[in-house]
């Protein structure tokens, strides 16, 4: 075993190393975003809208995604779809290219959150401005989209900040899939050293940086529109 | 027995008290009248120290503090000379009323839990709440929360009890009996300081008025001397601005 | 290898993966006590702005929100292996790093984890218990240890009842990452009988499966919990 301290040396050496590779993580970070909350607003909205049938799947849906551990989900679909894909029509995707079975993963486990977000909030918005916008003269979706959904979004804001950051530090485990991310670098660029320490001491800190980025983000974002529309 | 002398507080730039000194003697019930953020409640509040005041000495019974060089244990000591009751009421939420009354005398008065409840239940009776020994303050109304309040100081046995504006958050019908229940205690012979709005009732409950204006103390005096003799201008406008007016009836 | 589903192996999961469910509960369950020692003792540090302390504090609590939980994981796990030897050689002690029970290094993590995240909580639960009420303690004779011991703490703790219960549910979940440090989890539980014939498919839903029930029904009974608390106190309105 050799010298095991803490070496600051290191810490500068790989930074660069591993910096580059920070794009992989926003990029399941930001798929996740953009096709779960897509997800999200179907399911939301049969909730809302209680859909025989669908409905009670979607309760199904969100729960199971609320249950159990990203990792199990995202190997779960990973080993499901070659099985169905292989035995149903006959194509082995076992060779695809992994990164899209992680980001369908993340997509769909952000969406079983994002429905619950969702729904919470247009629930939060009183039911009489729903009444208020009829008698004005809108239809329900022109209520939704003008009156309920802008107020709603104000409610889901500061959840939705959470979501992401904790979606954030979970696009860490797809190194677990072999993706070679932040932390799946690591063990790459520490290889000829020995030393991981300084790696994970990197990994830490621009995931730290990333986080109050977000914050910082969500906490405009809500400033801004908190003014605009405030539900008292 | 209660002696205050220069007693001075800013907030930040603004000098909310700019030296004020009056003094009570035993059994007296004084009010302190003034507008909203003349000081007067900020004043109340020093006098057990949940506000510390920048400089003064306070005296109460045989108690004496320097605001300038006092220790936490003279403050808790202060403390034991006083008993409080809140404008918005602040009853522990999450205790019952018996609890409310007792939880200062088992902890701060050090008295036996089963004497600490028979003093509450007494007590609350006499405020006419025995049915509601065990509601939580958010099953109570405005008006019986305060009744539990006063309940609460006057378990205390203090050497005075402070009243911040007793009435002022309560609906204006039930206001009145509260007035009543604060009369009744000030004729038993505690002693009181109490801030109100009430001229009224400052005029019949008290036997001594301070009137306070931007952090001084315009006029003291007898209610008499004060709401009917004044000849400060600044008490008059204050007073024909309150919608006082003189009823023969409430003076006998 | 078929590609069918195999059921009876599945049960097999199912069963390995199930005697690990104790494994994720007291993983959890001494994560998030600590957490909640810890946490409360932050969160105290932070609103009563003790000297230096709550300064230090504020940037810890900054920075590490945001690392991932397995980052933390392996971070100690790291540690451990390069300097639990050296320690007990020093204190001459016979326990190596292999003997060690590596669930243990997963609830030191972790309880650091839950001690930030839950130090949030409890200061915003703090917070919002009403100025007065720290005036009604004061007033009626109570120390500022005696204020918070019997009437600040009861009052914010019920307001920071859902979050615990989201930091118990989570901590159990995060029983699947501690598996990558070699603790044997429901995840690794169900595994094990996968890893003999490369039968992932069924281990990994036994996992699911096993994780979800779990779950779902560890959250039905914190949601009775939580009324529970809820109507303990309530806002005069």
């Amino acid at each position: 075993m050799g010298e095991k301290y803490f070496r600051w040396d290191y810490v500068l050496d790989y930074f660069p190393k591993l910096f580059e590779k920070l794009p992989v993580t926003l990029s399941i970070v930001l798929m996740a975003t953009l096709f779960g909350s897509i997800i999200a607003v179907f399911v939301a909205f049969i909730r809302l809208e209680r859909i025989p049938v669908l409905n009670q799947l979607c309760v199904v849906f969100v729960s199971f995604m609320r249950s159990t551990p990203i990792i199990v989900q995202m190997f779960l679909l990973f080993f499901g779809s070659v099985m169905i894909f292989n035995t149903l029509f006959g194509i082995n995707i076992i060779t695809y290219n992994k990164i899209w079975f992680v980001y369908a993963a993340y997509a769909l486990n952000l969406s079983g959150f994002m429905a619950e977000i969702f729904r919470g909030a247009i629930l939060g918005v009183p039911k009489k401005q729903m009444d208020a916008a009829i008698s004005v003269g809108h239809n329900r979706r022109q209520a939704y989209l003008h009156i309920i959904i802008p107020q709603a979004a104000v409610i889901a804001l500061p959840t939705l900040g959470y979501t992401i950051v904790a979606l954030l530090q979970d696009s860490t485990l797809a190194f677990t899939f072999g993706i070679i991310d932040v932390i799946g670098a690591i063990n790459g660029v520490s290889a000829s050293t020995g030393h991981k320490l300084e790696g994970y001491f990197d990994a830490a800190f621009m995931f730290a940086i990333l986080a109050i980025l977000v914050e910082k983000l969500f906490g405009f974002l809500e400033k801004k529109t908190t003014h605009q529309s405030r539900i008292t | 027995m209660i002696e205050v002398k220069g007693l001075k507080k800013a907030f930040g730039q603004n000098q909310v008290l700019k030296g004020v000194g009056f003094h009570v003697n035993e059994g007296d019930v004084m009010t302190l009248l003034g507008v909203s953020g003349s000081g007067k409640t900020t004043l109340i509040r020093c006098l057990n120290y949940l506000e510390s005041p920048d400089e003064g000495v306070i005296r109460i019974d045989d108690r004496t503090v320097d605001a300038q060089k006092i220790t936490k244990k003279e403050i808790i000591e202060l403390r034991k000379k006083t008993a409080m009751v809140f404008q918005t009421y602040d009853l522990f939420l999450n205790l019952n009323a018996l609890q409310n009354v007792t939880e200062g005398l088992i902890r701060g008065g050090k008295i036996p839990k089963p004497d600490a409840e028979d003093i509450a239940r007494d007590l609350l009776e006499k405020v006419g709440l025995s049915a509601k020994l065990e509601s939580k303050p958010y099953q109570l109304s405005g008006g019986e929360q305060q009744r539990v309040g006063i309940a609460r100081a006057l378990a205390l046995c203090p050497k005075v009890i402070l009243f911040d504006e007793p009435t002022s958050a309560l609906d204006p019908e039930v206001i009145g009996e509260i007035l009543d229940i604060i009369k009744a205690v000030a004729r038993s012979g505690v002693t009181m300081i109490i801030v109100t709005h009430e001229m009224e009732f400052a005029f019949s409950v008290s036997n001594k008025v301070v009137f306070i204006d931007q952090g001084e103390i315009v006029e003291e005096g007898s209610p008499r001397e004060v709401f009917l003799e004044s000849s400060q201008e600044r008490t008059k406008s204050f007073l024909a601005r309150s919608n006082f007016r003189f009823q023969p009836e409430y003076y006998l | 290898m078929s590609t069918v589903f195999d059921f009876d192996f599945f049960i097999e999961c199912l069963k390995s993966g199930a005697a690990r469910i104790p494994v994720n509960l007291y993983v959890a369950a001494a994560s998030v006590f600590f957490g909640m020692i810890f946490g409360l003792i932050i969160a105290l540090i932070r609103v009563f702005r003790v000297p230096v302390l709550s300064p230090i504090f504020r940037w810890l609590v900054t920075i590490l929100k945001g690392v991932p939980v397995i980052l933390m994981l392996l971070v100690f796990y790291v540690l451990a292996a390069d300097y639990f030897n050296l320690i007990m050689e020093y204190f001459g002690i016979d326990y190596t790093f292999r003997q060690l029970n590596k669930a243990i290094i997963a609830i030191i993590a972790l309880s650091v984890l839950s001690s930030i995240g839950l130090s949030e909580s409890f200061r915003g639960a703090l917070a919002s218990v009403k100025k007065g009420q720290y005036d009604a303690a004061y007033s009626v004779w109570l120390t500022k240890r005696q204020a918070l011991v019997y009437v600040i703490i009861p009052q914010a703790f019920p307001i920071a009842v859902p979050t615990l219960c989201n930091y118990i549910i989570g901590m159990i979940k995060a029983g699947a990452l501690a598996a990558m440090i070699s603790v044997v989890d429901i995840m690794n539980g169900a595994l094990i009988p996968a890893n003999a014939n490369y039968r992932y498919l069924e281990g990994y839903t036994a996992a699911a499966l096993i994780y979800w029930v779990v779950c779902a029904t560890l959250e039905k009974v914190l949601n009775i919990a939580e009324k529970r608390f809820a109507s303990k106190v309530r806002e005069v309105a």
